[in-house]
C-alpha cells in the first residue's frame, strides 16, 4: 500500500498519483446511458485488462462503511463512491495502480506512490493507457483529444497531484497566500480527500489545472516546479520556526507527542490537530524511535471509516476509545 | 487582431451572437469580456460550473438562438449543456462544435490538443498528411500536363482514402 513506504522528500511529499480519464467511442457517457450499458463497459475492461491480474471489486452492492474504506485509502473516488450506475474497481496486487469504472468518465485509472515520483508513476500508467488502447476504442478527437466528459479534462484527461504535508507554511499563516501564488500558475490546491474538502492534519494535494493545448510531460514539468517550490519553502519556514524558539518549537512538539501517546479519549478533530506537531518532529529529530511512514499510516488508518471496520467500533465514542488505543500503541509503545 | 469594443487590445475571446436570425461574430478583450460579463473577474478561483455556464450562457444565449441544438447521439440540448457544463457523449463535442473553442480557451488557455495520441489515431494522422501531401502533388502533375503521374497518384489517392475510412 502506497503510505506505507517513504518515498524521496518522504518529509513533506506524501503521495504522488497520476490519473488518465478515458471514454469508450461506442457508448453514451455516465449520466446519458443505462444499466445495461454500464455493465458492458465494465465487462470490456476487464477483458481488456486480461491477464494483468488485476482484482474487481464490484461497488455496485458493497456496504457504505466498505466504501469509504477504499476513500479513504484514496483507492477510489467519491465520485465512484456515490455512482447509482453499475460501478466497480481494478486493482493490482499492491494497490499501486486502479481502474475505476463508471465514474464520472467510462473508465479513470490512477497510479499512485508513495513519496515525490510523478515521473515514476506516469511511466507505468501511460504503459497501461497504451496497452488498454489497442483493445479498447477511446474516444479521441485530433483537436480536443481525449473526450471526457467534462471540458476540464478535455484533451490529455491527465490529472497529476501531489499530496504535501505542509505545517509549516500552515501554523505561520502562510498557506493561503502560497495557495493563491499557486492558482495563479494554473494550479488547483485541495484538502485531504479531495474537491471541497477541508485541509485536515495540514495535508494539501496540489494538482494541475490545464488539460488541452499541454502535453503530458509539460504538465508534470510545470506542476513539479511549484511543488519543488514548495518543499523548499516548507523547510525554510520549518526552520525559521524551530530557529525563532527552539525551546517553545520542542515544548508543542512535546506536548503534542505526550497527548497522543498517552491519551484514552482522541477525537477526530483532536488527532487532526495535533498530529503535524508529531510528523515534524519526527522529521526534525526531536521524536525518535517512528519515522513519517508510520505516521502517514495513522493519518490514513484512523480516519473514521478504518476506525470503524477495522477496529470493529460502532459509534464516535467506541471510535475515540479505539484511535486512542491504536496511538498507544504505535506512539506510546504500549504492549497490545 | 483588435478588441472590436475598445479597438485597443488584442482580442483573445471569441464569441457570436445570433439576432433575429442573424449571425454577429465578436471578438473581444479579456479587459471588454469581464466587462461585457462574459467571463468572471477574479480569475483562476472561480468555480468552474458557474464560469461555463456564465459564459455559454451569456455569450451564446439560449435566448438568442432561435432553435435549439440537440445532440443526436444522447439528445444534450444546448441549454442542458450550458448548465450542466457536462457533454451527453463523445457526439456532443461535434454537435456543439461552435461553442467550444472560447469555452476551452477560457478554461485551458489553448484549444488544441498537443499530448499523447492513441496509436490508431496516431497513424491515421500520418496517412492524413500524406494524403493532403499526394494531393496537392497531383494537382501539380495536372497542370504541367503531366497526366501519366497524376494518374498513378490518383490511384494512391484513392487507395489512400479507403485505408482512412476503412
Ligand atoms: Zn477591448
Ligand atoms: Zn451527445
Amino acid at each position: 500500500m502506497w503510505y506505507k513506504s517513504n518515498g524521496k522528500d518522504g518529509d513533506i511529499v506524501i503521495s504522488s498519483r497520476i490519473r488518465l480519464a478515458r471514454n469508450l467511442k461506442e457508448f453514451r457517457f455516465c449520466g446519458k446511458m443505462t444499466a445495461d450499458e454500464a455493465n458492458a463497459i465494465i465487462e470490456k475492461t476487464k477483458n481488456a485488462l486480461d491477464g494483468r491480474k488485476f482484482k474487481f471489486i464490484n461497488l455496485s452492492n458493497m456496504d457504505k462503511t466498505d466504501k469509504l474504506l477504499m476513500l479513504e485509502q484514496h483507492l477510489i473516488s467519491r465520485e465512484l463512491a456515490e455512482s447509482r450506475l453499475p460501478s466497480g474497481v481494478f486493482t493490482d496486487k499492491d494497490n499501486e495502480i486502479s481502474v475505476m469504472v463508471n465514474e464520472e468518465d467510462h473508465i479513470r485509472m490512477q497510479c499512485i506512490t508513495g513519496g515525490y515520483d510523478l515521473d515514476g508513476a506516469y511511466e507505468k500508467l501511460n504503459a497501461l493507457d497504451t496497452s488498454l488502447e489497442e483493445k479498447l476504442d477511446f474516444a479521441f478527437d485530433e483537436n480536443y483529444g481525449y473526450l471526457t466528459k467534462c471540458p476540464t479534462n478535455t484533451g490529455t484527461g491527465m490529472r497529476a497531484s501531489v499530496m504535501l504535508h505542509l505545517p509549516g507554511l500552515a501554523i505561520t499563516g502562510n498557506i493561503n497566500n502560497v495557495i493563491a501564488a499557486v492558482n495563479k500558475l494554473g494550479i488547483a490546491v485541495r484538502g485531504l480527500y479531495g474537491e471541497g474538502s477541508k485541509s485536515a492534519a495540514c495535508i494539501y494535494q496540489v494538482s494541475n489545472q490545464v488539460t488541452l493545448g499541454i502535453t503530458e510531460e509539460e504538465t508534470l514539468e510545470n506542476l513539479k516546479n511549484v511543488v519543488d517550490m514548495l518543499i523548499e519553502k516548507e523547510r525554510q519556514v520549518t526552520k525559521a520556526l524551530y530557529d525563532n524558539n527552539p525551546l517553545q518549537f520542542k515544548d508543542k512538539v512535546g506536548r503534542a507527542y505526550a497527548t497522543l501517546a498517552g491519551a484514552y479519549i482522541m477525537t477526530n478533530d483532536e488527532f487532526m490537530k495535533l498530529i503535524p506537531y508529531v510528523r515534524m518532529g519526527v522529521n526534525m529529530g526531536i521524536i525518535d524511535g517512528v519515522d513519517s511512514a508510520a505516521i502517514n499510516s495513522l493519518i490514513i488508518e484512523l480516519s473514521p471509516a478504518h476506525v470503524s471496520k477495522l477496529m470493529g467500533a460502532s459509534n464516535a465514542a467506541q471510535r475515540d476509545e479505539k484511535r486512542a488505543s491504536k496511538l498507544r500503541e504505535v506512539l506510546g509503545k504500549e504492549e497490545k | 487582431m483588435l478588441c472590436s469594443k475598445c479597438m485597443q487590445r488584442e482580442a483573445n475571446v471569441f464569441f457570436s451572437k445570433i439576432t433575429n436570425g442573424v449571425k454577429e461574430e465578436y471578438k473581444v478583450c479579456d479587459v471588454c469580456a469581464k466587462e461585457l460579463g462574459l467571463i468572471g473577474s477574479s480569475g483562476v478561483m472561480l468555480n468552474m460550473n458557474d464560469f461555463i455556464s456564465d459564459f455559454v450562457g451569456k455569450g451564446i444565449g439560449r435566448k438568442t438562438i432561435g432553435t435549439t441544438l440537440v445532440c443526436p447521439t444522447c439528445g444534450c440540448t444546448l441549454s442542458e449543456f450550458s448548465k450542466t457544463s457536462k457533454f451527453g457523449c463523445s457526439e456532443c463535442y461535434n454537435t456543439f462544435k461552435n461553442y467550444l473553442p472560447p469555452l476551452m480557451k477560457r478554461l485551458h488557455g489553448n484549444a488544441v490538443h498537443t499530448g499523447k495520441f492513441p496509436e490508431k489515431a496516431e497513424s491515421i494522422n500520418l496517412k492524413k498528411n500524406k494524403l493532403s501531401e499526394l494531393k496537392a502533388k497531383m494537382a501539380k502533375a495536372v497542370e504541367t500536363e503531366d497526366f501519366e503521374t497524376a494518374a498513378k497518384l490518383r490511384d494512391e489517392i484513392k487507395e489512400l482514402s479507403k485505408e482512412i475510412e476503412g
